[in-house]
């Protein structure tokens, strides 16, 4: 099975407080990879460090490596890496712009503006997103007159439009009414042919019925990372077990 | 009961606005019907100070135009500079106090800044420019604070998404910061030109009082309220209260049009 990221020995700190201990985990291609756990573990900040998104914020810095396609991270540059590993928030948050250019957005920001081209690849991110059929008589119109859902799935079609590798997604569904959820599960299933993707979710069975691998995650540890299959049918740590039945968290 | 509390509540809220309507509407009235009987297209389209205020409604016009354009410019760069850029705590928070205490000094004070500085220094002399780059300064630190403001509500997610999707620096910011706060910079050129067109002081000592059609920004002219001011305090006409009542109600036009074309280019500009 093929690795899209190597992660070794890796810690986080934001200044002196430590928020991930020593990790260490391979996230395979083409797989959806749930990180579950309770609130405050680390896994915002861990999905962070996937595209430098932790750069951002002035007290973060870490140890160890995380290798993207056999490349440490740090040699890569933040902007080509958050090309290949796109970033689909909690809220969905579409720019002030049209739902067209909302999608065209990452495009014409490398400089892409052959209209041609946008809007072809503008369709294909909209279709892959299933959103195409909802907006293709609107495209002119506000990102922001949509419905939540469909507002996520435009920001989904937004990251997908630049062809990444890797999408990370963190509680994408977590604003969302339960119909709109059900339909950006779906999506994940079908984006899983050509996108690697890591979710995290705090709803255990979602991170069931989605992902092929979950990692638990708790106060910085990883305490387990399996096939979800097994991981929810029989957790091997005590830990995961009390977590999955409810007990703490 | 409760029922009875809403319907007082209701006649309250309504007995209020009409106060507050009737007051701006008398008001708005008294001006124009002591002002409509001296307004013909004479006193329109006459260069001729004695006659007309054609030549006022330009300098106006010109003043407006340059002055909410450069102070627009200067605030938005300065409000990006403090909102994304500026590090240093200390020095923000110095420059944020500053800019406050520059929004309640009177506009007299920039009108003499203006005559040192413009008039003087800057060997500008008495002119539309000194003029409207002295009620630039003036609308400074109010149009600053308003986008700042604005800026602070621009949420970090938003900013976050521009960068996850490979955009720099600049693209966040022109192309997502600045269109999120573009309807707030608009109610900004709104209020500024109520502020020009409302100020007199700073413009008798900086663009002066000629009361010619300006040839161009270097030439001194007089701006409608200015007009107005100079008509009542000078009492050289014998008809001046009318011809400023006149004069007033043009300055009314003036800015029902000024705030109506704001609005256009505000829906042009895809104000969704
Ligand atoms: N920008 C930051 N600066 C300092 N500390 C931070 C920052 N972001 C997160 N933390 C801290 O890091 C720890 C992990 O936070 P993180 O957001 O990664 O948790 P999480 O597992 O995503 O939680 P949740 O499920 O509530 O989203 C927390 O203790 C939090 O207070
Ligand atoms: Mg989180």
């Amino acid at each position: 099975m093929e690795t899209v990221f190597s992660v070794k020995d890796f810690n986080l700190f934001y200044g002196e407080h430590q928020v991930l201990k020593n990790i260490n985990i391979d996230i395979y291609k083409n797989k959806v990879t749930a990180f579950i756990g309770p609130s405050g573990c680390g896994k915002s900040s861990f999905l962070r460090s996937f595209n430098k998104m932790n750069d951002f914020v002035g007290t973060a810095h870490s140890t160890g490596t995380i290798d993207f396609e056999n490349c440490d991270i740090k040699k890569i540059d933040a902007q080509s890496l958050r090309l290949k590993v796109g970033m689909v928030f909690q809220k969905p948050n579409p720019f002030k712009m049209s739902i067209f250019e909302n999608v065209a957005y990452g495009l014409r920001c490398k400089g892409i503006n052959d209209r041609k081209i946008l809007e072809e690849k503008v369709q294909d991110a909209l279709q892959k997103a299933a959103l195409w059929d909802e907006v293709k008589d609107k495209l002119d119109q506000p990102g922001t007159s949509l419905s939540g859902g469909q507002q996520q799935r435009l920001c989904i079609a937004r990251t997908i439009v630049l062809s990444p590798e890797v999408i990370l997604m963190d509680e994408p569904t977590s604003a969302l009414d339960p119909i709109a959820t059900k339909k950006i599960e779906n999506l994940i299933e079908d984006l899983r042919k050509d996108f690697t993707i890591i979710i995290v979710t705090h709803s255990m069975q979602q991170a069931a019925c989605v992902s092929d691998y979950t990692a638990f995650f708790l106060m910085g540890d990883l305490i387990e990372y399996e096939k979800s299959k097994t991981f929810f049918s029989m957790p091997k740590d005590k830990r995961s077990e009390d977590y999955i039945s409810g007990r703490f968290g | 009961m409760q029922k009875l509390k809403d319907k007082f509540q209701y006649s309250l809220m309504i007995i209020s606005s009409l106060i507050v309507f009737s007051f701006f509407g008398y008001i708005l009235l008294f001006i124009i019907l002591n002002g409509y009987r001296h307004i013909n297209l004479t006193f329109i389209f006459s260069t001729d100070a004695a006659h007309g205020i054609l030549s006022m409604i330009v300098a106006t016009l010109i003043i407006v135009i340059i002055s909410v354009i450069v102070s627009v410019i200067i605030a938005l760069a300065t409000a990006i500079y403090l909102s994304e850029y500026a590090k240093d705590h200390f020095l923000k928070t110095v420059i944020i106090f500053s800019i406050d205490s520059l929004v309640s000094i009177p506009s007299i004070v920039y009108g003499l800044f203006g005559l040192a500085f413009f008039v003087g220094t800057l060997q500008l002399k008495f002119s539309i420019l000194s003029g409207a780059l002295t009620i630039s300064i003036m609308l400074l630190p109010v149009l600053i604070n308003t986008i700042l403001e604005a800026l602070k509500t621009v949420g970090n997610d938003l900013k976050a998404s521009s960068y996850a999707l490979g955009a720099n620096k600049s693209q966040t910011i022109f192309k997502v910061i600045i269109p999120e706060v573009r309807d707030n910079i608009f109610t900004g050129i709104i209020l500024s030109i109520a502020k020009v067109l409302s100020e007199s002081a700073p413009f008798i000592l900086t663009a002066g009082v000629v009361a010619k059609m300006p040839k161009s920004i270097f030439s001194s002219a007089r701006t409608l309220t200015t007009h107005m001011y100079l008509l009542i305090s000078e009492g050289s006409e014998k008809n001046a209260m009318q011809l400023a009542f006149a004069s007033g109600t043009i300055l009314i036009a003036l800015i029902v049009l000024l705030n109506l074309s704001v609005n256009y280019i505000k829906t042009k500009m895809g104000g969704h």
